[in-house]
């Protein structure tokens, strides 16, 4: 830590007797620390930036070569700095420049509304308040609404936010739904059957209770108030509802399917195999198919070169039947597509029952019952 | 480095040797350095030259009046050769003396 502090240098001293000048050195009040000795005549040694004069004039005194390897430290890096004045100078005139803007509101900006207003309140925070460069600290929020919110009639909400030395302004007016819809009085409905989980609701009064089983359609909370405050009050229902919702999907499963299968009739061709690349390629998109008869290694050449004797077989598109295993599978892939796409992406899955039947005819008949708890209820205005 | 207790003997200039163990040891009230390396390091004292000698010996700091020595210290000796006694000889280090013995 000192060494960073006060400064060092790393020093290289050749001279007739070492020890001599290590006296001489001494001497003169300066500190030697890690002394190694390289050869009988040569040593390095580390000294602090204040002892480096002592130093220099004990090498002259003992007729030394002093050679410094190695500085580092404040001392070092102020002493270079004063070196370069113009350096020095635009580096302290930058720091007081962002010391002088960094409590300032540098950008203003607008936003939210449409443009014509926009504009407007730009005007008016830029020319209008002057807030450009102003104290950050010194900003009236109070005023600076109320003048924004003076602009233009539509303005429903206007809210400040000071980022570092960004001043943002969101406009908001009554078209853009900010508080105007929420004001309607609304009930809110179960939007699919279920059995309540729990409801909480802010405002409104809640039908229902935890365990009631309810259908689609019915009343969960309702916006009339009147009983609770006695004077006919209607309110924007909000309440969170969660219910458990079973579902039940099932897939059935065909015992035979149209695949492409290999036609009957065949032709011989010869082909190349080089690194694993069969040339020309089979290619069962295009309809072909390939079967290797023989195989056999070119010796003439030192490259894994192969010559294939093959049969290649046009697909068709035939009738399989399918083993049970390919039909489980198409069926699991067929039944969890199905769930995925009819669950809704905040559902929560409580518990899933499969059944399997195989019918008379050969066919699969998959089936899932699953519950989930999910959000229950859609507003209606009333 | 801290000093320690300063020894009565330290305080009249003669030296004072702290050895930590057998890696480390300090010296105060040096006169200079007659010869310093890997396998030994001679300092002058008013007692007469103080000699380390082992492996890896390195003069870690080296100020006017104190020196820290640290290494593989194998033994530490007054040469008688070179002594000039004044006065009573009060350093409780002094003749020969080796780390082995504390063992």
């Amino acid at each position: 830590m000192w060494k960073f502090f006060s400064g060092y240098a790393k020093i290289r001293v050749e001279c007739s007797r070492p020890e001599g000048f290590v006296n001489c050195a001494l001497q003169r009040g300066a500190e030697l620390h890690n002394l190694k000795r390289s050869s009988r005549r040569e040593f390095t040694a580390v000294v602090r930036s204040s002892g480096l004069a002592a130093v220099r004039e004990a090498a002259n005194e003992c007729g030394a070569e002093l050679q410094i390897l190695k500085t580092g430290g404040t001392a070092f890096l102020l002493r270079s700095l004063l070196a370069r004045p113009a350096l020095t100078g635009g580096l302290a005139a930058a720091m007081l420049l962002m010391a002088f803007l960094s409590g300032r509101l540098i950008f203003v900006s607008a936003e939210g509304a449409e443009e014509r207003i926009v504009l407007a309140a730009q005007e008016l925070m830029e020319n209008g308040l002057e807030l450009r460069f102003s104290r950050a600290k010194a900003l009236d929020r109070a005023e600076l609404i109320e003048r924004v919110s003076g602009l233009d009639p539509s303005i429903d909400l206007v809210r400040v936010e000071v980022d570092g030395v960004i001043l943002r302004v969101h406009i908001l007016t009554a078209e853009d739904g900010g508080s105007g819809e929420d004001a309607r009085p609304a009930s809110i409905y179960a939007d699919r059957d279920c059995v309540i989980v729990s409801i909480s609701a802010s405002s409104g009064k809640p039908l229902v209770r935890a365990g009631d089983a309810v259908k689609k359609d019915q009343l969960l909370v309702s916006a009339d108030i009147s009983a609770e405050s006695g004077g006919g009050e209607r309110v924007h229902s909000e309440a969170e509802i969660i219910g458990e919702v079973a579902r039940v999907l099932s897939v059935r499963v065909e015992p035979a399917a149209a695949l492409p299968v290999p036609e009957g009739a065949a032709s011989r061709f010869f082909a190349i195999e080089l690194f694993g690349i069969t040339l020309p390629r089979a290619d069962k998109e295009r309809g072909l198919a390939m079967e290797i008869k023989h195989k056999a290694r070119l010796d003439c050449t030192f490259l894994p070169i192969f010559a294939l004797d093959a049969r290649s077989r046009e697909f068709v598109i035939g009738t399989r039947k399918l083993l049970r295993k390919e039909m489980l599978a198409e069926a699991r892939a067929r039944l969890d597509a199905g769930i995925a796409a009819a669950l809704p992406a905040d559902a929560l899955i409580v518990s899933k029952i499969t059944e399997l039947i195989w019918e008379e005819d050969g066919a699969l008949t998959m089936s899932a019952t699953v519950h989930t708890y999910e959000k229950i209820g859609t507003e209606r205005y009333l | 480095m801290q000093k320690a207790d300063v020894h009565e003997s330290a305080a009249e200039g003669f030296p004072c040797i702290e050895l930590y163990a057998d890696s480390r040891a300090y010296v105060e009230n040096h006169i200079g350095v007659i010869e310093f390396g890997e396998s030994i390091v001679r300092l002058k004292t008013a007692l007469g030259i103080l000699r380390f000698e082992g492996a890896g010996l390195r003069i870690r700091n080296a100020e006017p009046k104190c020196m820290l020595i640290d290494g593989q210290i194998a033994s530490i000796t007054f040469e008688k050769g070179d002594q000039r006694h004044r006065g009573e000889q009060r350093s409780s280090l002094c003749g020969n003396f080796s780390p082995d013995m504390l063992k």
